[in-house]
């Protein structure tokens, strides 16, 4: 159990690890002469001429010749070259500054739209959008009407037998990625060379490669979703009914004591009859009965002392106290699927936040256990427990940061600074561990922080948002991240050795969210949408009011404007050919002149059209328009879900108060590296073919970028 | 009953230690496996006296009399259903000649578990880990009154919560961390006495005793580790939730448990020759 930390501690970057002390164990490891095989003692004239002639032939074989080269990434989801280059300015980051004048650093171009997982894949496989078929967070089935997670999809188990209440199904699931294209580290792998990829976005589950891999973003947890916290609280009528990211489960307090349970997976060894049908058969009608998958639980029971401030935990055969205000350690939580004989293994994380007056309860989403993964969370399939053996347990799931619990109340600003910074470490922990045990050709790291920070955060730093708050601490609290990102990179810079190829980079950088769009309602006001039932503007969940036979576009996802095609949407009524062109360029028009009513601003910059402006075989499947919004702006949370909020831009009042997913020339990330950059303005895409580049391996006739990094002499 | 269990335990604690003391550089594993094989061949051995040889000897050779009987009459259904009348016979009497000495193994099999649980069930804290301390009082009505118990840890633990007072359960609950290396006592006091219990944090990867009771004479022959509570006392146990000692057996963690029974079976048949023991 993590001891409280005093509050001015909390900002306090985490100490250790001076940079620039080399380490001469690590330095031996990284170092190329640790590869180089020994010279015999007693070479004859003869066997030194074969040796030239096998040098030469080895030569002409660039994978082998450039085998002994070594590259690490550090990738820094969200690092804003703007920031960057004050904090450097401000002398908070020694070791960015040395490194940029070791080498080179220029604004690294992002995707449109510069989303984590489109601006990963970009990284990953060379490719845009087009290419790699990723678009947005939030992809639609324009067949079904229906939104899904562009990131991996679940492939349903064989058909099961039923036996009463039990079911046995004849083949597992399994779940794959949705991003087409192959990654560099598996072009450097049919080359022999071996990668570790430490947590990187849109990799799960982890493509299989010589070496090893930790999935990242896009993990599910336990349940399936991206992350679905719990919250108990003996004042359930407090809080909304439902919100996004958590469950709020009410509980009562009965002489001294809460029992709960954790709500784990469905379990798919188990039907039941659902309610409805049989409600239907009890009135008599003739409908075969429906069955469902019962949800695995596991109980939990908490002992109240309020005279001591603390309680006593019991989670199966665990028991642990807590004061108010701790966090627990990870504890191992299984549920039964069938009893004595098939249990899941999961793992979650207790927060006491409030004994008395009122007793609320915060449990982490349930991990996919690394101990125990019940899905492939990394390959080799056993890396995920080797790690933890080293390391304990650690979060797994897409982001650990949990902004949504700080978004909707549930955790304070402090709170979720502190359970951030706990991530933080876990991560920071791992790369010491990678930096001392690897010896791979190339490494990635992968640091969330800076990212969820910024969103999170820029509101206390910057007093013209709208939702501006006074935090003596907390306004510090981006630079402080920036700075524990500094001290990462002094480690690194400490651990490789002087021929390694280094490379510090992020897939896009910030801006501040002051005002959000709700684009649905704008595109109702501009009589492109049609709702069935005007006087319901603001309900119905993903567009269900509204009036397919009249409505000609619709936006979803964070930048995705889709036309109503006919053939390709459920309810099409825009033909294809010059009805569609015709509509294309009315829209482009028509957003590039949308205004502000309340200050004049122009909230969109920028119209991309993937089918003309992408390269790749997928650039027809995503949306037909991505709306670039312009610095303050970005999408509603409400309008990516098919919702008509009243009014079509309203000020950002909530914590979620940095965004990037706009006009993506706006938020390019960094490229800092030990090497010369040879272009001014280098591109994701660029980056990949450089690091192939670095081992001599020729780029693919699909990958878009050219090669920018030079040795620095 | 509760002196003459702890004088029982003094003297089973006494011939462990010593034989745990002589194997216990090995490691978890191989010192796991030398006792396996030393507990086969005493009950092997023991089995060879307490039971009828002969008997037995006769029971099984006429037993697999029948057997090949039963293959060989296979044709002629009423041989066949006699001779297999004549297996269950035999069958039955084998069990009644080995049912005696296999109660009378129980008990030295049951001493045995109980000492291996101790060295091998559960492991020392290690340093910056934590863990719950459980007090368990005699009667809840003592509960109010107790609360008053106070915890005094030893230097090499911290003691990080108050005590958190369970009434249903008549338990007072604290969390400690492991600070330094080293066994110590920690003391339990409730103004008037106190009662001591062993903690262990660091050092070798070897048993600990986990509870000190006072409950019956049953719980402290069943925790042999320390001298039972006295039972005027109003705390009826201390007990420390110790992680579990994990063994590594072909890179795998597990429980001493399994791999002890499936060892001592195994080695205990390969030695039944050597003793001239019929099973
Ligand atoms: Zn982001």
């Amino acid at each position: 159990m993590k001891k409280p930390r005093s509050s001015h501690a909390e900002l306090e970057p985490p100490k250790g690890g001076t940079p620039n002390t080399p380490q001469t164990a690590i330095d031996c490891v990284w170092s190329p002469a640790f590869r180089r095989p020994r010279r015999h003692p007693r070479q004859n004239e003869l066997s030194r001429a074969a040796l030239v002639l096998l040098c030469c032939w080895l030569s002409s074989i660039p994978s082998l010749f450039a085998a002994g080269r070594k590259v690490m990434v550090l990738g820094i989801d969200g690092m804003d070259p703007k920031l960057l280059q004050t904090f450097v300015e401000q002398g908070r980051m020694p070791n960015f500054k040395a490194l940029m004048a070791e080498g080179d650093f220029r604004p690294l171009q992002t995707t449109m739209p510069p989303q984590s997982p489109v601006a990963w894949s970009t990284f990953m496989t060379g490719m845009d959008p087009g290419g790699h078929g990723i678009f947005d967070f939030i992809h639609v089935d324009p067949s079904k009407m229906a939104p899904y997670s562009s990131m991996a999809q679940a492939d349903p188990g064989g058909r099961p037998i039923n036996a009463g209440t039990w079911s046995f199904p004849t083949s597992g699931g399994g779940v794959h990625i949705l991003r087409k294209g192959t990654t560099f580290w598996q072009m450097l792998g049919e080359r022999g060379l071996r990668s570790t990829i430490f947590r990187m976005p849109v990799n799960f589950p982890p493509v299989k490669s010589p070496g090893r891999a930790l999935a990242g973003m896009g993990t599910p947890d336990l349940i399936g979703s991206l992350g679905t916290f719990s919250f108990y609280v003996d004042h359930r009528s407090d809080w909304p009914p439902s919100i996004s990211g958590g469950e709020i489960y009410g509980v009562t307090v009965t002489s001294n004591r809460v029992s709960a349970q954790l709500n784990g997976p469905p379990n798919t060894f188990r039907r039941f009859p659902t309610k409805e049908s049989l409600d239907l058969r009890e009135k008599g009608r003739a409908v075969s009965i429906e069955f469902e998958n019962p949800k695995m639980t596991q109980d939990f029971v908490v002992h109240l002392d309020s005279k001591a401030g603390a309680a006593k935990f019991v989670v199966g055969d665990q028991e642990f106290i807590l004061k108010e205000k701790e966090w627990s350690d990870w504890i191992h939580v299984e549920f039964e699927a069938i009893p004595h004989l098939m249990t899941v293994s999961s793992a979650a994380r207790f927060y006491l936040k409030q004994l008395t007056p009122k007793f609320e309860l915060y449990v982490t989403p349930l991990q996919i256990d690394p101990e125990d993964p019940v899905m492939p969370i990394s390959h080799p399939t056993d890396w995920s427990k080797q790690l933890c053996s080293h390391l304990g347990r650690y979060y797994t799931h897409n982001i650990p940061e949990d902004t949504q619990a700080f978004n909707h109340g549930v955790f304070t600003a402090r709170e979720f600074w502190e359970q951030m910074i706990f991530a933080y470490e876990e991560r920071s922990r791992a790369m010491d561990y990678l930096l001392k045990h690897q010896d791979e050709d190339f490494l990635f790291v992968y640091f969330g922080t800076v990212d969820q920070g910024c969103h999170m955060l820029w509101h206390f730093m910057d007093p013209r948002h709208p939702g501006h708050v006074k935090d003596e601490l907390l306004k510090d609290g981006i630079a402080k991240l920036y700075e524990m990102l500094d001290i990462q990179l002094g480690r690194v810079r400490a651990a490789i050795g002087k021929e390694t190829t280094l490379v510090v980079m992020s897939d896009h950088g910030f801006a501040p969210f002051y005002w959000e769009v709700n684009l649905n309602t704008w595109l109702l006001e501009q009589g492109y949408i049609t709702l069935k039932d005007p006087s319901k503007q603001e309900s119905g969940e993903f567009f269900s009011n509204v009036d397919w036979s009249r409505t000609k576009c619709y936006a979803a996802g964070l930048n995705g404007l889709y036309i109503n095609l006919k053939g390709r949407e459920k309810g099409g009524s825009v033909t294809a050919g010059a009805e569609y062109e015709n509509l294309m360029d009315q829209l482009e028009k028509a957003l590039l002149a949308m205004k502000d009513p309340r200050n004049t601003n122009s909230p969109v910059s920028l119209v991309t059209r993937p089918r003309q402006d992408f390269q790749g075989a997928e650039k027809d499947k995503g949306p037909d328009i991505l709306v670039g919004y312009s610095r303050g702006y970005r999408s509603s949370s409400d309008s990516p879900l098919g919702l008509f909020p009243k009014a079509a831009f309203v000020d950002n009042k909530s914590p979620w108060s940095g965004d990037h997913c706009i006009d993506y020339r706006v938020v390019p990330g960094i490229l800092v590296t030990n090497r010369r950059i040879t272009s001014q303005t280098p591109t994701l895409a660029d980056l990949t073919v450089s690091l192939l580049h670095e081992y001599g391996v020729a780029p693919t006739k699909e990958m878009i970028g050219k090669q920018v990094l030079e040795p620095k002499n | 009953m509760t002196s003459a269990a702890s004088a029982l335990n003094a003297v089973f604690n006494l011939v462990f230690g010593v034989l745990y003391g002589m194997l216990k550089w090995l490691g978890p594993f191989w010192s796991l496996t030398g006792i396996a094989c030393l507990t086969g061949i005493l009950m092997v051995w023991i089995f060879g006296k307490v039971s009828n040889q002969t008997a037995i000897e006769r029971t099984r050779d006429r037993l697999s009399a029948e057997l090949i009987g039963l293959r060989l009459f296979k044709d002629d259904l009423r041989v066949f259903f006699g001779i297999q009348f004549q297996v269950l016979a035999w069958t039955f009497k084998y069990l009644r000649h080995s049912i005696v000495p296999m109660l009378i193994l129980m008990v030295p099999t049951v001493i045995i578990l109980i000492q291996l649980n101790l060295h091998y069930g559960f492991r020392p804290l290690r340093t910056g880990e934590s863990a719950l301390v459980k007090v368990k009082l005699r009667a809840a009505s003592a509960m109010a009154a107790e609360s008053s118990l106070t915890l005094r840890a030893p230097e090499n633990l911290q003691v990080e919560t108050p005590g958190v007072h369970v009434p249903d359960l008549k338990e007072i609950c604290w969390r400690v961390r492991g600070v330094r290396d080293g066994r110590f006592d920690l003391i339990v006091s409730d103004g008037k006495d106190s009662i001591a219990k062993q903690v262990a944090v660091g050092g070798r990867l070897e048993g600990v005793s986990t509870i000190r009771t006072g409950e019956s004479w049953l719980s402290c022959l069943l925790n042999p580790g320390e001298a039972p509570i006295p039972v005027q006392s109003v705390i009826e146990s201390i007990e420390i939730r110790y992680p579990e000692l994990d063994i590594l057996i072909l890179g795998k963690p597990m429980n001493w448990l399994i791999p002890f029974l499936i060892l001592s079976l195994v080695l205990g048949f390969a030695f039944k020759g050597v003793l001239g023991v019929k099973i």
